[in-house]
């Protein structure tokens, strides 16, 4: 059933071209990679949470229904640098699919308004599979680019959203992907992989389409302003220079200038505790007279209170230094030395000399993640440690006075600052 | 399979692969749509 032709439903309406089979192909193979990249390191995100332990789970808890996880497998503590790296990977190629994919919905767009809407029956599911891969995407890549933004406008929770949000995604790419990759091959047989990109304006024509299928390539094409080199070439370059503007969040060093969109990624000075923030004091609202000279370190086993230490006891006890990363899941991470008391050693003191796992408490009154769970692996670590003091100075308020944990690879929300209770199991 | 082609306009394992598609986006919408709800469990 045709639709009335009427505005971009006329077959004049949309008439770049560029536009066509190639374009759409050439976008999708530079974009397949970003996002496989950027869903694999999700995922591995959602992993080292370690949902199963605690109340780590973000949503769900261990309950069927709580996604995809690595049960059993408990998330690594080596190479310190590990969430960093993987978290980093996740924003970068993220935020550098971006570009690639508002230039593919562009290449595609006169697709949307096909007239007849659908031919057939599977015509018409394929097309509602459209609505939940370009409504996926869309909803993905926004609100993941909100959350590094810090701003939260939607009156939903974030990381389930974002997390299932992607498996719709998914779904519907797989979908995509396997009915249009014989698309693909043919319009690369027709047109070469490259050769259109060594087209000069003079010789930019409009795709011919394919036979048998239906394409965005125009009907009545107008004539190019623009070759097909310098579109590509400009997405190409939003795309690497997103990437490299927020590899400098993640790598530090000169880079970190570059950073410039990222809003905790660039709070640097010269000072011991001048690095960046996630949550600061402020924002945390706990009471200040909780972090005075009356804080107490309470360490528990089971449901037994074992040992209640001030944080002069804690510097008198054996410190150890490290040099660890902080990775937050923004995808900022920042590189300092800390010292404290292994949680080791700490658990020996609680009585449990072999600790399975460690609930760690900040005095945090509200927030979702005050309490975390840390696993056999990152309570034994060597340089698992709780830290009272950073760069050779005691830690800041904002950093987490009197006292936060610190373990190598772990995700920086994991990281309790301001803790006031550890219970041992 | 020429009766499904002729009434369905492609094969049964195009058939097969979207209604997959849909059971999984069914399953994740079904969930996110369940958990956005509690507004408890917001931000991090």
């Amino acid at each position: 059933m045709r639709l009335p032709a009427l505005g971009p439903l006329r077959e004049d309406f949309w008439r770049s071209p560029l536009r066509g089979p190639w374009l759409a192909s050439v976008l999708s193979s530079a974009l397949l990679p970003l996002i496989a990249v950027c869903a694999v390191t999700g995922f591995v995100s959602h992993w080292a949470y370690q949902p199963h332990l605690g109340s780590n789970a973000v949503f769900g808890g261990s309950a069927p229904g709580n996604g995809f996880d690595l049960y059993g497998l408990e998330w690594p503590t080596s190479p310190s640098w590990l969430y960093a790296a993987t978290q980093g990977l996740h924003v970068i190629s993220g935020l550098a699919a971006i570009p690639i994919l508002l230039a593919k919905l562009w290449a595609v767009i006169p697709k949307l308004f096909e007239n007849p809407p659908f031919h057939s029956a599977a015509h018409a599911l394929e097309r509602l599979s459209l609505v939940l891969l370009v409504g996926g995407s869309l909803f993905v890549f926004s609100t993941g680019v909100i959350n590094i933004q810090v701003w939260y406008p939607f009156g939903f929770s974030f990381v389930p959203a974002h997390y299932y949000g992607a498996i719709v995604m998914l779904a519907a790419l797989c979908l995509h992907v396997g009915l249009k990759l014989p698309v693909m091959g043919a319009a690369f047989r027709q047109r070469g992989v490259t050769r259109p990109l060594r087209e000069d304006l003079r010789h930019t024509g409009p795709e011919p389409g394919l036979p048998g299928v239906v394409t965005s390539a125009p009907l009545r094409p107008a004539a190019p302003t623009l070759t097909r080199r310098a579109l590509l070439g400009g997405v190409g370059a939003a795309s690497a220079g997103l990437a490299l503007m927020t590899t400098g969040q993640v790598v530090g060093g000169p880079l970190a200038d570059l950073a410039v969109l990222a809003p905790r990624g660039r709070g640097r000075g010269g000072g011991p505790n001048e690095f960046p923030v996630n949550k600061t004091f402020a924002v945390a609202n706990i009471p200040r007279e909780k972090v005075g000279p009356a804080w107490r370190l309470v360490l528990g086993a089971g449901d037994e209170r074992r040992a209640v230490l001030s944080r002069e006891e804690l510097l008198a006890m054996d410190q150890v230094t490290a040099e660890l990363p902080i990775a937050c899941v923004e995808g900022w991470s920042t590189t300092q030395t800390w010292t404290g008391v292994r949680l080791a050693e700490l658990a020996r003191v609680a009585g449990v000399p072999a600790p399975g796992t460690v609930d760690v408490r900040s005095m945090q009154p509200r927030g979702t993640l005050r309490s975390v769970t840390l696993g056999h692996g990152q309570v034994t670590h060597p340089e698992a440690i709780l830290a009272l003091r950073v760069n050779g100075a005691d830690l800041s308020l904002d950093h987490g006075y009197p006292a936060r944990v610190i373990v190598p690879a772990l995700p920086g929300v994991h990281c309790t600052k301001w803790v006031g209770k550890m219970v041992f199991a | 399979m020429r009766w499904i082609r002729e009434h369905y306009g492609a094969g049964p394992i195009h058939l097969l692969a979207v209604l997959v598609t849909f059971a999984i986006a069914a399953y994740a919408l079904s969930h996110a749509l369940d958990l956005t709800r509690n507004p408890d469990r917001i931000v991090l």
